[in-house]
């Protein structure tokens, strides 16, 4: 053992070992050392980053772009036939919405409307690693955007913040192992929590935990963010059902839930700083 | 001059890792650049360059990705280390023999990455998405070794010839 020890490999093996240790344990613990270290490497190679993942975009878009072209009058059928119903279904949420406002002022509410104050950010790269599902986007501290916040496409939740640099965000996916969103079902209005790819929803899938027994699940429901913890405003799409089952005890159920968003095809997000009320 | 050209190389296929290779994927699995290159470097010039081209390509994946330094870090360092120790006297010519070091390397990798992810607390089911990720990784990893093999070698010699040559 004596012998080993004055081995010269052995001993940087134990020193390389108690400072890897100890660097873990120190940025772990303390987000601004490592914040201090980040900032200017990131702010180095971002812009590079940018560059590439643009000349990605325009490779992976003008590939794609060829066998649309067969299809494009068929295309163009099925989206006259979809603008058609779309528009039918704009008069009713219009006469619906009317009619809101209506039982609203006979109840005597107030007519609240939410407003997202929101940046709109490229993606500049993505994790090197298969474990994992971080971006990271092209707008920082100088935007206004912190740590914490919810980061949507048109199409619904995305993620949230969990580091910034001045002009730069780390953004979790929420098909990240690690992250956990609560949420409801659209339709019933039950909560749960949304949990990155676990056991045993597919990979890219997510499930959604802490279901009551008796919630009523079925195929194809909405799923929403609850606005329960606050990170995540109220209302934004997380996915749909694909599947729904019970917990092991029959005390909980559990869903599948496919997210809205395509995260293979992620290019722009908005980040949400913060909600406007504006009232009528 | 020589360092500074694998610092160089190193950043470039991290960049090229985190934007160009994200619309390769298959299976939503992709293959790692640096993690290749680092085997392959540990298997050419021996187990402590490996090393710490493995320390410096996991320090920058940490930086730009992770939630703290030491992930990527130690996990890459040891890994082109045990790789670079373990095929020291192994005659490295042949290139299915470069694969089958890249594919166990890559393996290597997978489980000490799932184990420190798993003790800081960074996952929390690693088994279940072990071999999912694990094994289409390292047969992508496996299967573009040579390549890279080759260019270090091609890469080496260049080097030789402008920088070591004494008149």
């Amino acid at each position: 053992m004596r012998r080993l020890l004055r081995n010269r490999r052995w001993q940087l093996l134990v020193i390389f070992l108690i400072i890897s240790i100890a660097a873990v344990n120190i940025t772990l613990k303390n987000n601004h050392i490592f914040n201090k270290i980040e900032i200017p490497v990131i702010s180095l190679l971002s812009p590079v980053q940018k560059v590439l993942s643009k000349v990605g975009y325009t490779i992976k878009d003008n590939i794609n772009a060829i066998p649309q072209f067969f299809y494009l009058q068929e295309e163009n059928e099925a989206l006259k036939k979809q603008v058609t119903e779309l528009l039918q279904y704009k008069q009713n949420f219009m006469e619906y919405q009317r009619e809101n406002v209506d039982l609203r002022n006979l109840l005597g509410f107030k007519d609240r409307n939410f407003q997202y104050d929101l940046v709109a950010a490229e993606v500049a790269a993505r994790d090197s690693g298969n474990w994992f599902n971080v971006i990271l986007i092209d707008k920082g501290e100088e935007h206004g955007i912190k740590k914490d916040m919810a980061v949507i496409t048109d199409r619904g939740l995305v993620g949230y913040t969990i580091s910034t640099t001045s002009n730069t965000s780390k953004v979790m996916i929420i098909t990240d192992e690690r992250s956990s969103v609560s949420a409801m079902l659209q339709r019933t209005r039950d909560n749960g929590m949304v949990k990155g790819s676990i056991d045993p929803a597919p990979r890219g899938y997510l499930k959604m935990v802490f279901l009551p027994q008796d919630a009523n699940l079925v195929k194809g429901d909405v799923v929403i963010s609850s606005g329960l913890g606050g990170l995540i405003p109220k209302g934004v799409v997380i996915g749909e059902v694909v599947e729904a089952k019970k917990e092991s005890q029959n005390l909980m159920q559990y869903a599948i839930i496919k997210p809205s968003v395509d995260f293979q095809k992620l290019e722009h997000v908005f980040v949400i700083r913060g909600e406007e009320e504006t009232n009528r | 001059m020589r360092t500074v050209a694998y610092v160089f190389v190193i950043i470039t296929l991290l960049l090229l890792q985190t934007t160009l290779l994200n619309f390769s994927q298959i299976y939503g699995v992709k293959p790692d650049l640096p993690l290749v290159f680092a085997l392959c470097m540990a298997m050419i010039k021996g187990e402590k360059v490996g090393a710490v081209t493995g320390f410096f390509n996991g320090l920058l994946e940490d930086i730009l990705f992770g939630r703290f330094l030491g992930l990527n870090t130690i996990v890459k360092c040891i890994t082109t280390y045990v790789l670079g120790y373990g095929s020291r006297d192994i005659y490295k010519g042949p290139a299915v023999l470069t694969m089958a070091l890249v594919f166990l390397g890559s393996i290597l990798y997978n489980i000490l990455f799932m184990l420190l992810a798993f003790f800081t607390n960074e996952i929390s089911h690693p088994w279940y998405y072990f071999l999912p990720i694990t094994i289409p990784s390292a047969l992508l990893n496996m299967i573009i070794s040579p390549l890279i093999y080759l260019a270090i070698t091609k890469m080496e010699r260049f080097f030789n010839y402008y920088f070591d040559t004494r008149y």
